[in-house]
């Protein structure tokens, strides 16, 4: 049931309806049904499995830690917590693709992997481990009432994509008594509408060109191959943010914040800032539970100790996302980046200093196109559909770029007439199909630069209703619905 | 139980008035575009499934794929489906959409309207090339599930919301960009007159992906969805009628080099062999156009011009003509 589909939109009313009619005592029930009845539709009975065990084992783990007043038995319970919970998550995600990669003959010739049968796994395992961490490490109390624990583990809205919820942050909202909120309604409303306009008619659009180009990287050149490039790292953020606001939207019905994940990554003057703004639950995860106790650990080795741990966390980032040497290469790039950034930033700072351009306005541009692109590059690999096309597009992405430009610039007024210049940008797609991604492109960058400036809710309603009629109409003309999937489900 | 709150009340109440108020907006501004803007005319007609609904009173509907959709005529006066109105002075409806497969033509069946007497002939085209297996999975839901889920529906809330979307012409992207664009359908680009042996590599570089994704095996590929789209007819008072398309053997033993091309020929002939089997081992009627066009007749190795387009038709007319008289 994808938060685009007509299913999820009379879901997520009679669950809504439900919760408004249930008396506040049962209302974590009514959540909990609700999140049941939402990954079950998914038909994996083994994720449900999953989800309970996760949430059985984690929730009675809790309280031993808690109870448990020996230091060393209470490490050594959290580390049982923590292999349950990674047992469980390299069970159900890993197991098959690994036996195929090892023992292919144990695999059935020609039976994909589901990847519906890992959806949410990844996510509520990290749930549950950084649970018993913080509990171990004294930030929180252990959740008393199990149902309501597994509500925190299980909650429809973050179920299959994120955020990772910390207990200190949800537990305490799923305790509250619930008071109906209209703004809260009213900004959840619009969150997952602007959401929903990001996935439909910015990601599934930016996707047919996307998919075009890297499901065939050998037919295409420089020029095409670059555009593609691009278009995924727009892609990708629009498919994933957008996921997220309709998700922050929908739990706002409930009168639940949940963490914003993103932060208008692609700003970012660094890859260390990159990664306080992209997937921002996720980040600080792999920050608080592998890299900081890894830093501490080997501290000894001054930075050469702090560059091994970012390698490493990095490493089980790429891992996470997927056992394919695509995704290995993807984190290990990101690790490389921030390892390397250890030893040069601060000769990078004392020189900019010694010159005087250390707060320049032109220093930061340039650092934001570098990071930009730093970024597109580890993406390359993530997205190509192995490690060689991911190769060849990196080796052949400048091919012919330098001529094209020159011919383009020659040809500016007349551009469209010459068919040599105008095929590798619209990348098998007609021109018209080009102008509604342009405008959808113009529609997005436009609404993200002035939505703090414009404010809508804080309008009246004469502006209010034309801006929600225009987001609506906005997202039916130009959104593409064909069955594409959320980009970041198969993780 | 509980009373529901003023600030939800308030939401729902508001959120329904904003919704049908959306939608009262949306169908004026349709209503108006439709009244103002002659939009039909500016449509491809090589999509018209796809934003015209199918007359009741059509004598003959094409169903079918690129091969009838007349891609390399000089205008829609040569296209399939007018000489074929000409040949048999019938109402001709195209239903073909280019890069149909089977379940796209399932979804077209539930778009023509139920006819009380059995009357109106389906002619589907089906050229034994498809019946070779090939080496890359076709989408299980064709290749037109976006536009067909917003044309038909199965479920009485999916109808319903079918129903209310398809009035919003404003929100159909096709139909708005088709006008704001005037585009030419036929002799533009790659859509153009064409003779296979007479116009550099097109027809070879066609042909070559052809050999890139054809399996090499004498296995065929299931046949079971024409008597499928038979039961659908049926029940809707149609009869299927079943084209065999000419292969551009030709083509085949130009390019093929000796050997192979006599594997494909006789990969093909076998397919088509196969095919009149089982149609007349599920008495489905068919029209078998196999040799009817010459080397001049074909675009490349499945698609004709208007040549080849013209023998298929005076083929199908004859069908037409004979059925009359019976």
């Amino acid at each position: 049931m994808y938060f685009n589909s007509l299913a999820f939109g009379v879901f997520l009313a009679v669950v809504w309806l439900v919760y408004q009619f249930t008396p506040d005592r049962h209302r974590w029930l009514a959540l909990a049904l609700a999140s049941l009845g939402f990954y079950a539709s998914l038909k994996a009975p083994l994720l449900l499995f999953a989800l309970g065990l996760v949430a059985i084992l984690s929730y009675a783990l809790g309280h031993c830690i808690a109870r448990q007043e020996n230091d060393a038995l209470k490490l050594r319970l959290l580390w049982v917590g923590i292999a349950v919970n990674i047992g469980v998550l390299c069970l159900v995600k890993y197991l098959q693709p690994i036996a195929g990669v090892l023992c292919p003959s144990l695999v059935p010739a020609g039976r994909q992997v589901n990847l519906f049968v890992t959806i949410g796994v990844s996510y509520f395992t990290l749930q549950a481990i950084c649970y018993l961490a913080d509990i171990y490490l004294g930030r929180v109390e252990p959740e008393r009432h199990l149902g309501r624990f597994a509500l925190y583990l299980g909650f429809f809205p973050k179920l299959l994509q994120g955020p990772i919820e910390r207990a200190g942050d949800l537990l305490p909202q799923l305790q509250a008594p619930y008071r109906c909120s209209y703004e809260n309604m009213r900004s959840g409303a619009l969150l997952f509408a602007w959401g929903l306009f990001k996935k439909t008619a910015v990601a599934n659009r930016l996707a047919l060109y996307v998919n075009t180009v890297y499901g065939d990287v050998h037919s295409y050149g420089g020029v095409s191959l670059l555009m593609a490039t691009y278009m995924y790292a727009i892609q990708i953020y629009a498919d994933f943010s957008g996921y997220t606001d309709m998700a922050l939207g929908v739990a706002r019905f409930f009168n639940i914040r949940l963490t914003q994940n993103f932060n208008s990554p692609y700003l970012a003057t660094s890859v260390a800032d990159f990664w306080r703004r992209w997937h921002i639950s996720f980040s600080r995860w792999i920050l608080d539970y592998i890299f900081r106790p890894l830093q501490v650990l080997w501290r000894g080795g001054g930075n050469y100790g702090t560059a091994a741990a970012l390698l490493v966390t990095f490493l089980f980032s790429g891992l996470w996302h997927g056992v394919a040497w695509g995704f290995v290469i993807w984190g290990l790039l990101h690790g490389t980046y921030l390892a390397g950034s250890v030893f040069y930033k601060p000769w990078a700072s004392r020189i900019a200093q010694r010159l005087g351009f250390q707060n320049h306005p032109v220093r930061r541009v340039v650092q934001t196109v570098v990071t930009f692109h730093l970024v597109c590059m580890a993406w390359i690999f993530f997205r190509a559909g192995s490690v060689a096309d991911g190769w060849y597009v990196l080796t052949h992405l400048l091919g012919g770029v330098g001529g094209y430009l020159a011919a383009a610039f020659e040809n500016l007024r007349h551009l469209t007439q010459h068919k040599e210049l105008v095929d590798p940008i619209l990348l098998g797609k007609t021109l018209p199909r080009f102008l509604l991604l342009l405008a959808s492109l113009a529609v997005f960058g436009t609404a993200s630069l002035l939505r703090d400036c414009i404010r809508i809710q804080a309008r009246s309603a004469w502006v209010r209703w034309p801006a929600y009629y225009l987001l609506a109409s906005a997202t039916a003309f130009l959104g593409v619905y064909n069955d594409v999937g959320f980009v970041y489900f198969q993780f | 139980m509980r009373m529901m709150e003023n600030g939800a009340r308030r939401f729902v109440a508001k959120g329904l008035f904003l919704g049908v108020l959306f939608y009262a907006v949306s169908l004026l501004f349709s209503a108006l575009f439709a009244q103002a803007w002659d939009w039909r005319s500016w449509q491809d007609p090589r999509k018209r499934l796809l934003y015209e609904p199918v007359p009741g009173n059509s004598d003959i509907i094409l169903l079918g794929d690129s091969i009838w959709i007349s891609s390399y005529v000089k205008s829609e006066e040569d296209a399939l489906w007018k000489v074929l109105e000409k040949l048999t002075g019938k109402r001709v409806f195209n239903a073909t959409l280019n890069g149909a497969d089977p379940p796209d033509f399932l979804n077209a069946v539930k778009l023509l309207p139920k006819r009380e007497t059995t009357g109106t002939v389906v002619f589907l085209d089906v050229v034994p090339t498809r019946f070779l297996p090939r080496n890359y999975v076709e989408p299980a839901q064709g290749n037109y599930p976006g536009e067909f889920s917003g044309l038909v529906a199965d479920g009485l809330i999916r109808r319903f919301m079918v129903s209310l979307r398809k009035p919003l012409l404003v929100f159909d992207t096709d139909i708005v960009m088709n006008c704001l664009l005037r585009k030419t359908y036929f002799s533009v680009g790659d859509d153009r007159p064409r003779v296979w042996a007479k116009d550099g590599d097109f027809a070879l570089k066609r042909f070559q992906t052809f050999e890139r994704y054809i399996v090499d095996t004498d296995d065929l590929r299931r046949m079971d969805w024409i008597t499928g789209l038979k039961t659908a007819l049926d029940r809707k008072g149609y009869r299927l009628v079943i084209v065999v398309t000419p292969v551009n053997q030709f083509l085949i033993r130009e390019y093929a080099g000796k050997d192979k091309a006599e594997i494909y020929l006789t990969r093909i002939s076998r397919a088509r062999g196969a095919l009149v089997r089982f149609l007349q081992e599920n008495q489905i009627e068919y029209v078998d156009c196999s040799g009817e066009a010459d080397a001049d007749g074909f675009a490349d190795l499945i698609h004709t011009n208007a040549r080849g387009d013209e023998k298929v038709a005076e083929k199908m007319a004859g069908y037409i003509r004979l059925h009359r008289q019976e």
